[in-house]
């Protein structure tokens, strides 16, 4: 049992671990990288066997009997945080997929040298003082320092992937979620060994940490490899090893390479595929774009790559701007933004009234917004013939609906000359942008709400009113048409009717009187004189009788007759026959 | 050794210095102008990599040639038909003779000053000899404004090339409204117009519907006149009958019929007031007076 040199080595493995730590988080924090933050976690099992070992020397250097007990259980704990944390980094690094973006990466690759670096100086150290000390356990924790080397690279390649447009992070944090998973198994075995033969961590550590620590990734990548296939394959880096021994004795040499290297696979490029990229030399450009794929050019400053977005349909929007989250959702508060009397001042939709407010041909005024759809047709003058693409297709938009509307009347452009407009001023900005050689494709100008300014459209939805109100009244005076008019017919129908009952009266009147006259006249002629005094003194008898009468004789004079009572003329008594 | 390596590195930074300036890249975006001691000497078009003299004999001046889009000030007018009217253009340009560019204008602010100067003072005079109906109009055959910008567009281009060395692409109205001020009152015209419209259509509504209220009125007086005259023509029909038959039965004796008629007459016309002075002379009362015995 060696005391001092190796305990010493512990401590300092323990301190350099926990700076490299450190590095590692700030450096998840600053790219967003899945696979440092594998590597970090990777670099937190290692400072904790290390803490474990040494607890266990000094533990079992007081001899304490229920030591090893709590150290292995300890160790047991230790291992199923490292197994949640790695299945945590798997789940997040298969359903992250590609939507993440990763920032910073020339700082997160410098930042990656350093820490390999230091992996591979305190593995060297370890393995050393391992070696002079005769330490089992020190020179084990070399080794695996040596592995923690090879977790951070990968997840460097990860990165200088994703710099190249390759989304390797997933990839390359899978990869170090693997080793991670293998230290806590390391971990767990050691510690159940250590329970069932009742030894400290570290003791059983001393025997079996050489075996477990030193596997090789290559070895372990072997094991998989044998275990999916079948099949035991010889994986070799000789070559590589050979070369870099030759070359241990200059360095400079050896970084001058690695950089020269580094600088030309910087040359490598994706394109995406709504997109074409177009290369310069010197500032000159190539006449093809590339199109989408991996693609290779001359590193920067000689060359660089500009990418246009060829295939994107873009859009420009006129009288007003749109700006949609959840605090601007109208449908959660506000006016909806297609009323004709929403101002529009604020939220989603925002309008810029000096655009919107154009002159039409009839000297009237309207308010128009409309978005003009188009695609760059030609990326060569998107990136070197214009300063501003959007201002431009922009501008003449404006100017050719400002033509077309200062040619129309208002009532025209609300109905039914929209459609037009919309399709002539299609075709003159194409034309006009052509004429100055934009690079554009208009795909349409899509006119969005078109109506009367704000303070003038009360009085716009009065004239519907008054329209409305012109049907009603009609409407009225034809229900009352239809009211009066069968009233009348069947007025007419009984007037009609009333007389023909008259007229029917009057014959059947006509008819009987006559009749009765006939009768009595045949009776009449078969007994003339009878008959008629009959009927005479019968009459006079009905007209007489119960009439006030005064007789008077001729031989009284008139004068003893009252006034009253004097005798008209011809009028004094019926004159019998 | 240690002198050697101070020598070599001497001579290096000596070369390095030397072929670094001279060399120079030309973006796909720039003219370059190399100038000697200050005086331009040359002007390259071409992007890619040239060669000059290095450095401090020569310097490389360079220029974006792509195209601009300036948008001058709004400025106002009065129209010939003494109307307000708010303008704002827009105008594509870019560098055609830079050493022109370089010695009047040098730097993209400067061009686009005098640029918008130019525009300003064309498109004044042009437009005051014009009527507002010559910018909008219904009737398209009064609309100027193509050949106007057209020749504001060539006059002005011809000024800044000579003058600037600038080419205008092209030069065209973005805006062109009543400034704020008359806004109002044409808001108001507007207003009024429309009152008037749905004054009109309620007038209308009004007119049509009286139509229809006489219409009806004089069907139905039509109605009603023809069945009263139908009915009329049925009565006198009836009476004329009625008075044939009459006539007819009575023509058989006349005589009996006038007695007959008379003493119901009598019958109807000697009602309960009449009071009837008879003279015994009367054949009604013969037999009252001298008896019957005779």
């Amino acid at each position: 049992m060696s005391f001092g040199k190796a305990e010493k080595a512990t401590l300092i493995a323990i301190a350099v671990g926990a700076v490299l730590l450190a590095i590692k988080c700030v450096l998840v924090v600053y790219t967003g990288s899945l696979a440092i933050k594998a590597d970090a976690w990777h670099s937190v099992g290692d400072i904790l066997i290390s803490v474990l070992v040494l607890i266990g020397v000094i533990l079992s250097r007081k001899g304490w009997r229920l030591a090893a007990i709590i150290e292995n259980i300890i160790a047991l704990i230790i291992s199923g945080s490292i197994f949640l944390a790695a299945y945590f980094l798997a789940r997040e690094s298969l359903t992250r997929g590609s939507a993440a973006e990763l920032r910073n990466i020339p700082i997160g690759l410098a930042g990656i040298v350093v820490c390999a670096l230091i992996a591979r100086a305190l593995g060297h150290y370890k393995i050393r003082v391992g070696r002079e000390e005769n330490s089992v356990g020190v020179l084990a924790d070399g080794h695996h320092s040596i592995m923690d080397f090879y977790t951070t690279i990968v997840a460097g390649i990860g990165l200088m992937g994703q710099m190249i447009g390759l989304k390797l992070d997933s990839l390359a944090s899978i990869v170090v979620v693997v080793f991670v998973v293998q230290i806590g198994v390391k971990i767990a075995v050691i510690a159940i060994q250590g329970l069932l033969r009742d030894q400290s961590f570290s003791a059983v550590g001393r025997s079996r940490i050489l075996v477990l620590l030193t596997d090789k990734p290559l070895k372990l990548t072997k094991d998989l490899i044998k275990w999916a296939t079948g099949r035991e394959i010889s994986i070799s880096f000789k070559p590589l090893g050979d070369w870099l021994r030759v070359h241990r004795k200059t360095p400079v040499s050896a970084a001058i390479i690695l950089f020269v290297g580094a600088y030309l696979f910087s040359g490598f490029y994706t394109v995406e595929a709504q997109s074409s990229a177009i290369v310069t030399v010197f500032g000159k450009a190539k006449v093809d774009p590339t199109g989408p794929g991996l693609h290779y050019a001359p590193p920067y400053p000689v060359g660089r790559v500009y990418k246009v977005e060829t295939n994107l349909v873009r859009r420009a929007e006129l009288g007003f701007k749109t700006n949609f989250d959840k605090k601007t959702d109208w449908r959660r508060n506000g006016l909806a933004p297609f009323e004709w009397h929403s101002a529009h001042t604020t939220g989603y939709y925002k309008k810029n009234f000096d655009e919107a407010i154009m002159l039409t041909g009839d000297e009237n005024m309207i308010d128009v917004n409309a978005v003009v759809h188009y695609k760059i047709a030609d990326p060569h003058i998107f990136l070197f013939g214009l300063d501003n693409q959007e201002a431009l297709v922009k501008n003449f938009a404006e100017n050719v609906l400002r033509l077309s509307m200062g040619r129309t009347s208002i009532n025209e452009i609300l109905s039914e000359k929209r459609k037009v407009i919309q399709k002539k001023t299609t075709q003159l900005l194409q034309k006009n942008l052509d004429a100055v050689g934009a690079g554009v494709e208009i795909i349409g100008i899509e006119l969005q709400d078109v109506h009367p300014p704000v303070s003038v459209v009360r009085s716009f939805r009065d004239v519907a009113t008054a329209k409305e109100e012109k049907a009603l009244t009609v409407n009225n005076a034809v229900a009352e048409q239809n009211e009066k008019i069968p009233q009348a017919r069947a007025d007419a129908v009984s007037t009609e009717r009333s007389a023909e009952a008259y007229k029917d009266k009057k014959m059947q009147e006509a008819l009987g009187q006559s009749d009765r006259f006939r009768l009595l006249f045949e009776q009449y002629r078969l007994a003339k004189e009878v008959t008629a005094h009959r009927l005479y003194l019968e009459l006079i008898e009905k007209a007489l009788s119960g009439k006030r009468k005064f007789i008077v004789s001729p031989g009284v004079p008139p004068k003893a007759l009252d006034l009253r009572f004097l005798p008209t003329t011809g009028s004094s008594g019926g004159e019998g026959k | 050794m240690s002198r050697f390596a101070i020598r070599f590195l001497i001579v290096a930074a000596i070369l390095v210095a030397v072929v670094g300036t001279s060399l120079f890249a030309v973006d796909e975006t720039q003219i370059a102008v190399v100038t000697k001691f200050g005086r331009p000497i040359k002007v390259i078009q071409e992007p890619g990599l040239h060669v000059k003299l290095p450095s401090p004999f020569a310097s490389v001046l360079r220029f974006d040639k792509r195209i601009m889009v300036y948008e001058p000030l709004p400025s106002e007018f009065l129209t010939e038909d003494k109307k307000n009217i708010l303008t704002q253009t827009f105008a594509c340009w870019r560098i055609r003779d830079v050493q022109k560019f370089l010695e009047t204008v040098k730097t993209r602010e400067g061009a686009e000053l005098r640029i918008g100067d130019t525009i300003r003072s064309e498109l004044g005079s042009s437009l005051g000899m014009m009527p507002l109906t010559a910018l909008v109009s219904t009737n398209p055959e009064l609309v100027k404004l193509d050949e106007i910008m057209g020749r504001v567009t060539a006059n002005s281009a011809e000024k800044t090339l000579r003058n600037y060395g600038i080419e205008l692409v092209s030069v065209s109205l973005k805006r062109i409204n009543f400034p704020d001020q008359n806004k109002a009152s044409v808001y108001e015209r507007m207003r009024s117009e429309r009152a008037r419209i749905a004054k009109k259509y309620r007038a209308e509504g009004n007119e049509q519907a009286a139509m229809i209220t006489a219409e009806t009125d004089k069907e139905v007086s039509r109605i009603l006149s023809e069945a009263y005259r139908t009915a009329e023509k049925v009565k006198g029909e009836g009476d004329a009958e009625a008075a044939k038959i009459y006539a007819e039965a009575y023509n058989r004796d006349p005589q009996f019929y006038k007695k007959l008629r008379t003493l119901e007459a009598y019958r109807k016309f000697l009602d309960e007031k009449t009071t009837v002075v008879l003279s015994t002379d009367s054949e009604l009362l013969q037999f009252l007076a001298e008896g019957i015995g005779q």
